[in-house]
């Protein structure tokens, strides 16, 4: 793919991308590759394809956006000289994750993980992780939708043995 | 939140990057976590992720004579915060050493024989 683009390319090539409900997206070439599961598609057919729709299954187009817009941010930082300063990079990260419920998160999180897109993967998997890393049991049970298969015994005693790990938790 | 179906890598990331002591909390929310959590490939990740993050102090505070039991405390280097604790059965210690996070300490004092504890501070377990 890398040979079609070699010579002064002043148009850069697009990709479409179909979300789960039949939504498309025209995507520039280098953002779409950064996901490893749109550019497996490609693998093997490079030029033969590029007209092709590729069909993104799990991905909601509610969360498009902000996923190209993280990459297309990304990429501008990466390929920027001299690179941007540490705080540009964090104000875009921290208003990107700015009025993003938790459900929201974990949706994209899912997203990003069908999609097999590492940096974006790791960002929102580290958000995930702070904001639960203070909690309480019952706040990530209902962070995560999950049901407690404890008896209540059974529960009682993990927690008389870890007294400590029960101190000094953040509010829920 | 409506029920989704994590897949085994995503509770890796997300898991991965928490500190022991909220693994430790979160070995109650279900018992897949629990299992998840202590598996010993998990453990050793996880260790792997976050080897050499901080430095830590031991303080020993030594008993007044014949009330209660010596402690020893684990503080973070920088801030003092005092991150582990346990109560040492016996006056003297000794650090025998340390790797991967365990503490190997022994009875020093040679009359009462070898007495040999291994700590692991992040989990308060001896």
């Amino acid at each position: 793919m890398a040979s079609s683009s070699s010579s002064s390319s002043t148009q850069v090539k697009k990709i479409t991308l179909k979300a789960a409900d039949g939504k498309h997206f025209e995507v520039e070439e280098p953002v779409a590759m950064e996901m490893e599961t749109v550019k497996s598609f490609f693998v093997g057919n490079e030029d033969a394809m590029k007209d092709m729709v590729v069909p993104l299954l799990n991905v909601s187009s509610e969360h498009m956006p902000a996923i190209l817009d993280f990459y297309r941010n990304h990429s501008e930082f990466r390929k920027r000289t001299p690179p941007p300063p540490a705080e540009e990079v964090k104000a875009f990260n921290e208003a990107f994750l700015e009025n993003k419920s938790d459900e929201q998160l974990m949706e994209m999180i899912m997203a990003a993980n069908f999609l097999n897109t590492k940096e974006l993967l790791n960002f929102l998997t580290e958000a995930a992780a702070n904001r639960i890393k203070n909690k309480s049991v019952e706040y990530v049970r209902a962070f995560f939708g999950i049901e407690n298969d404890f008896t209540p015994e059974e529960e009682a005693r993990i927690r008389a043995e870890n007294e400590w790990a029960f101190d000094g938790l953040d509010e829920d | 939140m409506s029920s989704i179906h994590l897949p085994i890598e995503v509770l890796y990331n997300i898991l991965g990057r928490l500190p022991v002591k909220g693994l430790i909390r979160f070995t109650c929310v279900c018992k897949p976590w629990r299992d998840f959590i202590t598996n010993p490939d998990f453990i050793s990740t996880h260790l792997n992720l976050h080897r050499n993050i901080d430095g830590y102090v031991l303080h020993h505070k030594m008993a007044s004579t014949g009330a209660g039991l010596n402690c020893c405390s684990c503080l973070h280097d920088k801030t003092y915060i005092e991150y582990s604790r346990f109560d040492i059965p016996f006056l003297y210690f000794q650090l025998a050493g340390s790797v991967n996070g365990l503490l190997c300490l022994s009875d020093s004092y040679q009359y009462f024989g070898r007495t040999i504890y291994l700590w692991n501070p992040s989990i308060w377990k001896l």
